[in-house]
């Protein structure tokens, strides 16, 4: 029974630090290090062709994203860097150097994020996906937990304690993982100095401009624009071309 | 002694004798009286201050003036030390109200300090009526006739109430208040489809007569432009507090309650002024003549260009400036189209750090392709202007370069062995073409790994195995609490479980016949049944199975008599090894089970 016990608070566990699906793992070794001489040359536009052509042969990864985000960035793209970066982020969460370089590159380009509640610092610690490991995990021992209850007469005691603790952790570390949502539906201001329109046509009149890095939330598409939020609350359509959602077309 | 008087006393006695000497008091008595301000009005209040000099203390008088309440604000001692002169001084603070208007004269104050009196001079003003203008002040009459006798009000006053969408229009917005005020806010646009410059924190202050009533004016100018077509009304909001003076009453009170009551003398009322709504037609573009390199300015604006150097070989860049002046809606103007890009390679243009509220600057690089290439063209910029109701279009003049031709080369001379003397453009030029500057050394480097590849990049509630987990454990919870509730009903129906574990039981009894039957065995045969007919004949009794006999159930009514006989025999073939009444044990089974089934 201790084993078991110990089993369930280890599936619990390594929900925390579950980086990947179950994808498969391919390598294109010498085109990866093409790439990186390219970057290290100072050669950014060829390394970063050659980045682009590795995801779109062999499909994301953070590694490879985190790269591109690279070469971007001293590239001067710093939009589509920031969108790398993002990216690696979603698959790789808990890598430093990701979080390190997009806080350089954010630093760099004076894009500051409004000071957060505690709240949304301390739901920011996992991403989505993680918290829906940990509400998934807990869910479990919560069933197993029950299932002592019912069929194992000598797990009575434990599994009184545990099943409730069990169930709301469960349901409360879906509230974080509602509040860390947002990634999927942001986007990314790739254009500098970027319009902000009052209306969805070229000749509408402007309602201000947006930094190129700037994080906003895409809320609805018409034609050519988009209707997009930032974080300060202005809203307004800016052309399609200008921004880039985090998350990427499937490939 | 004598060391206590030389090392002690002595020091201190002639530090004292040199502060004594080098420190020359200034002891003449003196007093000045002064009032700020000079005139007043009824319903406003002055400053008087009384200073006594030579004294850290006195006795002030101040008359009594008819007309007048003057009330005590305290006092003070100061004292200071000027190249070892000493300057002590008395004073006393005081504030006068006007009770209705006139000249007024207060006597001589004196004030008595050391046994001695010394006298201020009297001190003359004018008192004016509220809301008149003193002839020492400066005032600017409106034309406006309205008789309206508020304390405060606000004015908008657009240069024109009909406007074309994006045109910059000024206005004046003034901000009128007769008493004091404080706490002021900025304005706030209440109004939807226009958009206003921010306002000045700093407006202009002045006064001003406005029917007939003089006024503490604030003045922001500013412009606002519109959005969208339509006719939409447009007023501005101020929030203020006033202080507005009470009724004068406590004139003969003692000083104590009158300080008391002083600081109660003016209500504070704070106010929202809005001006009156003011409708602003904005009328749209009109579409019919509207070029199609029109911009989207409006307004009136002229174009300028430069360039820098004029002499260039081909490839080498030049520095454009252009320079858009004028009035109208700079957020609208973008930089004019490069006319020739056949002749020439344009990089993308700038707004240049040399833009201000007058103009904007961008600037761009323009390289010659070839010596042909020998004139910028002149640039053209169509905007839309408002007063002439029509679109406009202003040009650059053209710039002439000198471009000096070279020979063109099957493969292009090695660039290695030339001097490299660059410009400045020239070499921004050349790091945007080939090597970019590192911008950011300071970056983790990069991964030599590419890890493990995803087709996408989705929440996890989107993969299979996630929903698959999901789901099986959705299925697990209805299971187990299908199995708990069926639990609970059985804990509150014991019966019904004891029926159910006696028919189960029975089941297994006629299969443990039927098995008998099959391996043909009589003894096994025999014995299934027997144990059959105890187990149906314990339960009908209330007997254990294995206590049950056909002589113990023959003393009982309870029981059939055909199970007692079935029984029987069972226990004489057991016994005896005799099978009576039937001709095999497969006879013998199949009755038994027929007993077993009829039984309920």
């Amino acid at each position: 029974m201790s084993n078991i016990i110990r089993l369930l608070l280890a599936l619990m566990f390594i929900s925390l630090f579950w980086q990947n699906g179950f994808a498969a793992e391919t390598q294109d070794s010498a085109l990866l290090e093409q790439a990186n001489n390219a970057y290290h040359e100072g050669n950014f536009s060829v390394a970063a062709s050659l980045y682009e052509q590795l995801i779109t042969e062999n499909g994301y990864s953070a590694a490879l994203l985190y790269n591109l985000a690279n070469t971007y960035a001293q590239n001067g793209e710093t939009g589509k860097a920031i969108v790398s970066y993002q990216r690696a982020k979603l698959l790789d969460p808990g890598d430093p150097d990701i979080q390190g370089n997009l806080e350089a590159v954010n630093k760099k380009a004076g894009l500051f994020d409004e000071e957060s509640p505690f709240f949304s610092k301390l739901t920011n610690l996992f991403t989505f996906n993680q918290w829906c490991i940990f509400s998934l995990g807990c869910f479990t021992v919560f069933l197993a937990a029950s299932a002592g209850t019912l069929f194992l007469p000598g797990w009575k005691g434990l599994s009184k304690t545990a099943a409730p603790i069990a169930l709301i952790l469960a349901v409360i570390s879906l509230f974080p993982a509602l509040a860390s949502y947002h990634p999927y539906t942001s986007g990314v201001i790739v254009k500098p100095e970027t319009t902000l329109l009052i209306s969805p046509h070229d000749k509408a009149a402007a309602n201000g401009s947006l930094r190129e890095g700037r994080l906003v939330n895409l809320v609805k598409e018409y034609k050519n624009f988009c209707y997009i939020e930032d974080s300060s609350g202005r809203t307004g359509w800016v052309n399609k071309q200008a921004v880039e959602a985090i998350i990427p077309p499937a490939l | 002694m004598k060391r206590l008087f030389s090392y002690i006393v002595l020091p201190v006695a002639l530090v004292g004798i040199f502060l004594i000497l080098h420190s020359r008091e200034v002891q003449a008595l003196e007093i000045t009286a002064s009032l700020t301000p000079q005139s007043l009005q009824v319903e406003s209040y002055g400053q008087l201050q009384v200073m006594v000099t030579g004294s850290r203390k006195a006795k002030i008088k101040v008359p009594e003036v008819d007309g007048l309440t003057i009330q005590n604000r305290g006092t003070m001692q100061s004292m200071q030390i000027i190249n070892g002169d000493t300057t002590i001084s008395y004073t006393a603070n005081y504030i006068v109200i006007p009770e209705h208007e006139g000249t007024f004269t207060i006597d001589p104050i004196t004030a008595t300090a050391k046994g001695e009196t010394v006298t201020a001079a009297p001190i003359h003003f004018e008192v004016t009526a509220a809301g008149s203008s003193s002839p020492r002040n400066k005032t600017l009459t409106t034309e406006d006739g309205n008789a309206d006798n508020k304390l405060a009000f606000l004015r908008f006053i657009p240069k024109k109430s009909r406007i074309y969408v994006g045109e910059k229009v000024p206005f004046q917005l003034k901000a009128y208040f007769k008493p004091n005020a404080r706490d002021l806010t900025l304005p706030i646009l209440d109004g939807d489809g226009f958009i206003v410059s921010p306002f000045s924190k700093t407006p202009q202050q002045q006064q001003e007569t406005y029917n007939g009533e003089t006024y503490t004016v604030l003045t922001w100018n500013d412009t606002f432009s519109g959005v969208k077509s339509g006719t939409f009304p447009l007023q501005f909001a101020l929030s203020s507090t006033l202080l507005i003076p009470r009724q004068q009453q406590h004139r003969d009170l003692d000083p104590f309650f009158d300080n008391f009551f002083s600081r109660s003398r003016f209500q504070q009322v704070p106010v929202v002024l809005k001006n009156e709504s003011t409708d602003i037609t904005v009328a749209p573009l009109p579409l019919d003549q509207q070029p199609a390199d029109f911009s989207g300015a409006v307004g009136q604006f002229s174009l300028s260009a430069s360039a820098d150097p004029l002499k260039v070989s081909p490839g080498e860049p030049i520095n454009l400036k252009l320079i858009i002046t004028g009035e109208g809606n700079f957020d609208r103007v973008q930089c004019p189209e490069f006319p020739d890009t056949t002749n020439f390679k344009i990089y993308q243009a700038n707004e240049s750090d040399d833009s201000s509220q007058e103009d904007k600057v961008f600037e761009r690089a323009v390289v010659p392709k070839t010596s042909h290439a020998n004139t910028i063209p002149a640039h053209s910029l169509t905007y839309f202007d408002p007063e002439q109701e029509q679109y406009v279009t202003t040009t650059s003049l053209p710039i002439s370069l000198t471009v000096a031709a070279q020979a063109e080369t099957a493969t292009p001379p090695p660039v290695k062995n030339e001097p490299a003397v660059k410009t400045e453009i020239q070499k921004q030029v050349a790091s945007m073409t080939t090597v970019k500057p590192r911008l950011l050394d300071h970056l983790a480097p990069q991964k030599i790994n590419a890890g493990s590849y995803s087709k996408s990049i989705v929440p996890i509630y989107k993969k299979l195995w996630f929903v698959t987990v999901t789901l099986l454990l959705g299925l697990s919870l209805v299971s187990l609490l299908f199995i708990a509730l069926r639990r609970n009903a059985a804990q509150r129906n014991p019966e019904r479980q004891l029926e159910k574990q006696h028919r189960l039981q029975k089941q297994l009894h006629l299969q443990a016949i039927d098995n008998a039957r099959l391996s043909a065995d009589a003894n096994k045969i025999i014995e299934s049944c027997r144990t059959a007919l105890q187990y149906q004949a314990g339960l009908i009794s209330g007997v254990l199975p294995s206590a049950v006999t056909a002589v113990s159930l023959a003393q009982q009514h309870s029981v059939s008599q055909s199970l007692i006989d079935l029984l029987k025999i069972a226990e004489e073939y057991c016994y005896g090894g005799m099978l009576s009444h039937y001709p095999d044990a497969t006879e013998y089974a199949a009755a038994v089970k027929k007993e077993l089934e009829g039984m309920v």
